[in-house]
């Protein structure tokens, strides 16, 4: 990429400069310090901080700027923002948007990874406004074929979407500039459409890679940010991905990404309360991957830490579910309404007592009986992270923690519980 | 397996390894890094506290290096020529405070600085041309406590903006929605620190990501399913000591890591086994080890990033004269 030396005009023998003096570093000799030369950066460099030592915007120093940026060092934050000045003096990004896109695309295919490119790409597409949103949406796109992790291309689709396409949950954070009684009809179509078309990108890109964490965290931003007109009720949107994940996983059952994106979906909008219980699809799953035997003590079976770790916290929410029920209960409650959720979730523990109360519903239980549950539901808990122990010893300091946590609880429960616990 | 060459850490070799980079001046690279030469030479500095091998190079004149870094509007450059930038600025504290020179520039101008850029949603630009990143929250805030004055900044709202860049792992990104990164995660995890507000954090959920960030070969890597790096002993380690829970990782598997990417030739430490070595993962190579506790090196804050004797000669010095002074609330 370098301009050779032999085809290197200094800038000193360019008509343009002729009127101006470089300015170069004193040679003060500094250990650690000191700035070694290279001639032609150097050479260039010296011209760049006499026009800004000088204040001047203009063709000449965009030029400067430019040179500096494609062939030399594509990173030095202040060349791109005296750049950025003198496009605000020289007709804005009306004038200059072609120039700077065509910049940042040849910037951005040497050096992807470059801060100040993104953020001088960003600037460009806000002051140009929703009008360019496409464009950007296909820019970053383009990034994303070579690398399809690349942070700061993600974050420039999160920016582009929530500034140019409106919606946003994060009030206040990101800030969309196109507020919806302020734009037109016309408008807020081609928002819908960029939010939608968002989903259908990150599937997408999941084809090609299903471990692709950074297209999972996407989409969960997606469905918390984007307007219901555009990707449906979060109850209805919810459903769907839980679904779409499922289907994703039964692919690649190891995937972490995608059992991190299904806690995810549990924990976020349109999710029932202490979702992983609530929804048998989390439990299904779990037993989908690890063959059904979350009971047994595991002899042969696949080891999937993340479906171990997921069975884990689902057992556990389903004794937060039991014992919400008992609560209930023993308070002398008869409200039917709860027992709903609570039957849901004590079926598939496997234990008898679990099975008696998801078959009678709380109103008919005694509390006993529903503390034995919640004790058997946390023991299969422990069950699920000893066999992660076994299945990913590298964890083993975390893991020994987090069993002896379960095993307290599991204490704890027989102490307070009427003689049932442990059945 | 670690090589064999390689068992111990090679105290001697990095330390020479740091002191002639820094001397070699005649590179390309050393003239294309100039834009942030202030935070290489903060990696170098601290890596050879560490080491216990700051008398190798020549404080007076680093310091005053540095202060010719600054610009008139109190922030630092990337060095002498640079305009100012919250990232060095506190790379050029870090520096002083090294060397217990933070006398040498008035606080208060700094400080200003430092304020001038936090938004109204308690965020902070890296400098005045708006980008937005919780790097820079972190930068704003420990640089505002190097100088005792944290109380220039709205320091709820800026706590307020970190917690809403967390994520439904647990982990942080550069802004709300971005997805979690391991760098990003020790950046608001001490900025959180700093402002008093480790509440917000969800820490087991957190704690167990970090953990996951370990692989099978010991080392830890910054997303899901991308590669180990040394640099990320840091980045994870930091916040799992912050919130103290260091002892959830394999500490073992990850110090056999660390030593299996150091040169054992021409000294120096590298992303993975074998490949080329450079400043800036020798320090968090070694920060990593030093969190670790590894004995022969000196220990390192896991907030300020710098040597804990440089913190608490800080602390030490507030609680002396007029202690009741300066107790603005933060939260
Ligand atoms: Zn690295």
């Amino acid at each position: 990429m370098a301009t050779s030396s032999d085809d290197y005009l200094p800038v000193g023998e360019r008509p343009e400069w002729a009127d101006m003096a470089p300015r170069a570093l004193p040679a003060t000799p500094q250990p650690v310090v000191a700035i070694g030369r290279d001639e032609l950066l150097g050479d260039l460099m010296d011209y760049l901080w006499a026009a800004v030592e000088a204040g001047e915007l203009s063709e000449r120093v965009l030029s400067l700027t430019e040179e500096i940026i494609r062939d030399l060092n594509s990173s030095n934050y202040t060349v791109w923002e005296w750049r950025w000045r003198c496009i605000e003096a020289l007709g804005g990004v009306a004038a200059r948007g072609e120039q700077e896109k065509a910049l940042t695309r040849s910037v951005a295919t040497a050096n992807p990874k470059n801060y100040q490119l993104w953020n001088h790409r960003r600037r460009l597409a806000l002051a140009l406004g929703p009008g360019q949103a496409e464009e950007e949406m296909a820019f970053s796109a383009a990034c994303l074929q070579h690398d399809a992790k690349n942070y700061h291309a993600w974050a420039h689709r999160q920016a582009v979407l929530l500034a140019l396409a409106g919606g946003g949950t994060t009030a206040g954070y990101g800030g969309s500039s196109t507020g919806d009684a302020a734009s037109s009809a016309a408008q807020q179509v081609q928002a819908q459409a960029l939010w939608a078309a968002e989903l259908a990108f990150t599937e997408r890109l999941l084809r090609e890679d299903l471990r692709n964490n950074s297209a999972w965290n996407q989409r969960i931003f997606v469905l918390r940010n984007a307007p219901p007109s555009a990707i449906g009720p979060p109850a209805e949107a919810y459903d769907r991905e839980v679904d779409f994940a499922a289907r994703q996983l039964r692919q690649a059952p190891h995937n972490e990404s995608c059992w991190e994106a299904l806690r995810a979906l549990a924990a976020g909008p349109g999710a029932p309360r202490l979702a992983l219980a609530a929804d048998p699809r989390y439990l299904q799953l779990c037993r989908e991957v690890l063959g059904g035997a979350e009971d047994g003590d595991g002899g042969g079976l696949p080891a999937c830490a993340p479906a171990l770790s997921l069975l884990a916290d689902v057992l556990l929410e389903q004794a937060a579910l039991l014992q919400d029920a008992a609560v209930l209960v023993r308070s002398g409650s008869d409200s039917g309404g709860d027992g709903q959720d609570c039957g849901a979730a004590a079926g598939p523990t496997g234990d008898a007592a679990a099975a008696t109360a998801a078959a009678a519903g709380p109103q008919t239980l005694d509390p006993a009986t529903l503390e034995a549950a919640v004790a058997a539901a946390r023991r299969l808990a422990a069950q699920a992270l000893e066999r992660q122990l076994a299945a990913d010893p590298i964890k083993r300091p975390y893991l020994t923690l987090e069993l002896a946590a379960v095993e307290a609880a599991l204490r704890g429960v027989a102490a307070q519980g009427a003689g049932a616990a442990g059945a | 397996m670690v090589h064999p060459a390689r068992q111990e850490l090679l105290a001697e070799q990095h330390a020479r390894y740091i002191v002639e980079f820094s001397q070699n001046k005649d590179s390309f690279e050393y003239f294309a890094t100039e834009h942030f030469r202030l935070s290489g030479v903060y990696w170098g500095l601290t890596a050879l506290h560490l080491l216990g091998r700051q008398a190798a190079l020549d404080g007076a004149e680093i310091v005053a290096w540095v202060l010719r870094c600054q610009r008139p509007c109190g922030g630092f450059g990337g060095s002498e020529r640079h305009d100012a930038h919250l990232l060095y600025t506190l790379s050029a504290l870090q520096i002083l405070a090294l060397y217990d020179e933070l006398d040498c520039v008035d606080v208060d101008t700094v400080a200003r600085y430092v304020a001038s850029l936090q938004q109204p949603d308690g965020s902070f630009w890296g400098d005045e041309w708006g980008e937005t990143d919780t790097r820079f929250s972190y930068c704003a805030l420990s640089a505002l406590w190097l100088l005792d004055r944290l109380h220039a900044v709205d320091v709820p709202a800026a706590a307020a903006y970190v917690a809403a860049c967390k994520n439904f792992d647990g982990g942080f990104g550069c802004t709300p929605g971005n997805e979690s990164h391991a760098g990003q995660v020790f950046t608001c995890v001490a900025a959180l620190d700093i402002a008093g507000r480790l509440d917000l954090i969800d820490r087991d959920l957190l704690c167990w990501w970090l953990c996951e960030r370990q692989t099978r070969s010991g080392g830890l890597n910054g997303r899901p399913e991308k590669l180990q790096d040394v640099c990320y002993s840091w980045w994870c380690l930091s916040a799992l000591s912050i919130l103290g829970r260091l002892h959830w990782i394999d500490q073992a598997a990850l110090t056999d890591f660390i030593l299996d990417c150091q040169d054992e030739d021409g000294g120096g430490i590298s992303d993975r086994p074998e490949d080329q070595v450079d400043v800036y993962h020798t320090f968090f190579g070694i920060a990593g080890l030093s969190l670790m506790g590894r004995p022969g090196l000196a220990p390192i804050d896991p907030t300020f990033a710098l040597p804990v004797e440089v913190v608490d000669r800080l602390r030490e010095r507030r609680r002396e004269p007029v202690a009741a002074a300066a107790e603005a609330p933060v939260a």
